[in-house]
């Protein structure tokens, strides 16, 4: 119920603040746009390439966080202080963030989902979709540890900017935004399978646009549970020993 | 003169406080490294498929890649710490400090403080540039260096414009944040902008052009490239700075310090 209410006045003020809202909207739909002309040129318009990425344009509203901003501020400028005095964990404020923005986003993006659909030639079907929900509700669990993890280096650290850049950055190099995985030359596909960022980002895209298959996705459903754990442990670890340095202000 | 020596005294400024943050320093280091590497995969395994993209080969398409990272290097190092966040500026009435110095107004909003250690990326992606240049067959000639030089300073030009551009808009439309909005399209930079539809390409090549930042300055040192297109890119990068330069003036008869 915390959550819920945090996320209400999260999404209230998303919808005040439209225009900023949709610009962030707008800038996280690029990447994936890019990604569609690009590859789509290269492999002379396969339609699994396109829903590739019109699927991922959806994913990656849902498996982005905000922590690395909201809560490393939160620790930089000593208003952490008033959140721990509060009845409840730190963590679902946070949470509210997450969902408040996640609620704002399913309401614009049907009409982008519309837009493709008839503009490009995308073709996902429905036991694509019914297994990529999953999917994305683990990778997005999996996003959320681990940029919370991240934010809770502001306890070590003075400026957020370059942790922020490095979790973008990792995610959109090695998690399937750049280049969708599959496609990538065998040896190397082997080395985005170790890593979490795929299982955070691209792999339901995969499944939705059938280049992911049979044990391909259920390896993948495996890999996004084992990496939910570590990086959860890791986490909960992080924020335990930092928030023994909070020394509120300028901790 | 005066101009340069306000802008290499704040830019020491900068740097001395800069150097109070260390580990952003050496993670930063560390990214861009990693970026470039990553990058330049992402371009090879494009390339595993077919052999030009939009008549650009790897070597070429690399090149592009390292002219947009010293471009948007230089971007992120001297403008962009003047210009984010601009319209909260304008809408509290922040611009006021700026107006009544003894400086050109334009110079202090765009110019005055700066993040050195994003210059990293101008020498990073001239690494990029020299590993692209080695993978084309083209002999790169003095002249063709030149050539590539004047079209980098007119991007560096432009892409000063259309920040400082967008960043007027404040004056008009409070509303929007346009410093996030440009960071979108101008990654559209990375790429030679042949590989874009139509289009597209007649965008990023006369609304908002940032052909001129990479694909250009990459074609004349890959490609041949004649004196017409480098002259219209010096008129493109006087034309850039002017409309620049008037909308500010513009903007700023508009401006009525807090809440305008």
């Amino acid at each position: 119920m915390i959550t819920v209410e945090y996320s209400r006045r999260v999404f209230l003020n998303w919808v005040t603040g439209w225009s900023w809202s949709l610009t962030l909207l707008a800038n996280g739909a690029v990447a994936p746009l890019i990604g569609m002309a690009i590859w789509t040129r290269a492999t002379s318009g396969r339609i699994d390439v396109v829903s590739y990425f019109a699927a991922l344009l959806v994913i990656n509203r849902f498996t982005g966080s905000n922590s690395v901003y909201t809560f490393s501020g939160t620790i930089y400028d000593g208003q952490l202080t008033d959140a721990l005095l509060r009845p409840h964990a730190v963590v679902l404020s946070e949470l509210g963030w997450y969902f408040g923005i996640a609620v704002f986003d399913v309401v614009f993006l049907v009409p982008v989902l519309l837009a493709l659909a008839v503009l490009t030639p995308t073709h996902v079907g429905w036991s694509g979709v019914l297994l990529a929900v999953p999917a994305t509700v683990l990778a997005a669990a999996t996003a959320f540890v681990f940029n919370f993890a991240l934010a809770c280096t502001a306890f070590w650290t003075q400026r957020y900017f370059s942790v922020a850049d490095a979790g973008f950055r990792l995610v959109f190099l090695f998690g399937g935004v750049a280049a969708p995985i599959p496609l990538l030359p065998t040896g190397v596909r082997s080395w985005f399978d170790v890593m979490p960022f795929r299982w955070m980002r691209g792999f339901p895209a995969e499944i939705a646009a059938g280049m992911t298959r049979g044990r391909g996705i259920a390896f993948g459903f495996a890999m996004q549970l084992a990496w939910l754990v570590v990086l959860g442990l890791i986490c909960r670890a992080v924020y335990r020993v930092g928030i023994k340095r909070f020394t509120a202000l300028g901790g | 003169v005066r101009l340069l020596r306000i802008f290499l005294g704040s830019f020491v400024v900068s740097l001395q406080r800069e150097l109070a943050f260390r580990t952003d320093f050496v993670v930063r280091i560390l990214l861009t490294l990693l970026t470039a590497a990553g990058t330049i995969g992402t371009l090879a395994a494009v390339y595993t498929r077919v052999r030009t993209l939009g008549g650009w080969n790897y070597g070429d398409a690399v090149i592009v890649l390292g002219m947009f990272v010293m471009v948007n290097g230089a971007l992120q190092a001297l403008v962009e710490p003047n210009l984010e966040w601009f319209q909260g500026k304008v809408r509290n009435g922040l611009l006021d400090d700026i107006l009544l110095k003894p400086a050109p107004s334009a110079f202090l909003a765009s110019l005055a403080t700066s993040r050195p250690f994003a210059l990293i990326d101008v020498f990073i992606g001239g690494a990029v540039v020299a590993f692209g240049e080695s993978r084309i067959s083209v002999v790169v000639s003095v002249g063709r260096v030149a050539a590539a030089g004047l079209f980098l300073a007119v991007g560096v030009m432009v892409a000063w414009a259309i920040r400082f551009v967008l960043a007027t808009m404040a004056f008009w439309a409070g509303g929007l944040e346009l410093t996030v909005l440009f960071a979108a399209p101008w990654q559209l930079g990375r790429y030679p902008t042949d590989v874009y539809g139509g289009r597209l390409r007649f965008f990023l090549t006369y609304v908002l052009p940032v052909a001129f930042v990479s694909t250009f300055p990459a074609r004349a040192l890959s490609h041949s490239l004649d004196l017409r297109t480098l002259l219209a890119g010096v008129a493109m990068a006087v034309l850039a700075v002017g409309v620049g330069l008037s909308l500010w003036r513009a903007g700023l008869r508009r401006y009525t310090s807090a809440t305008s």
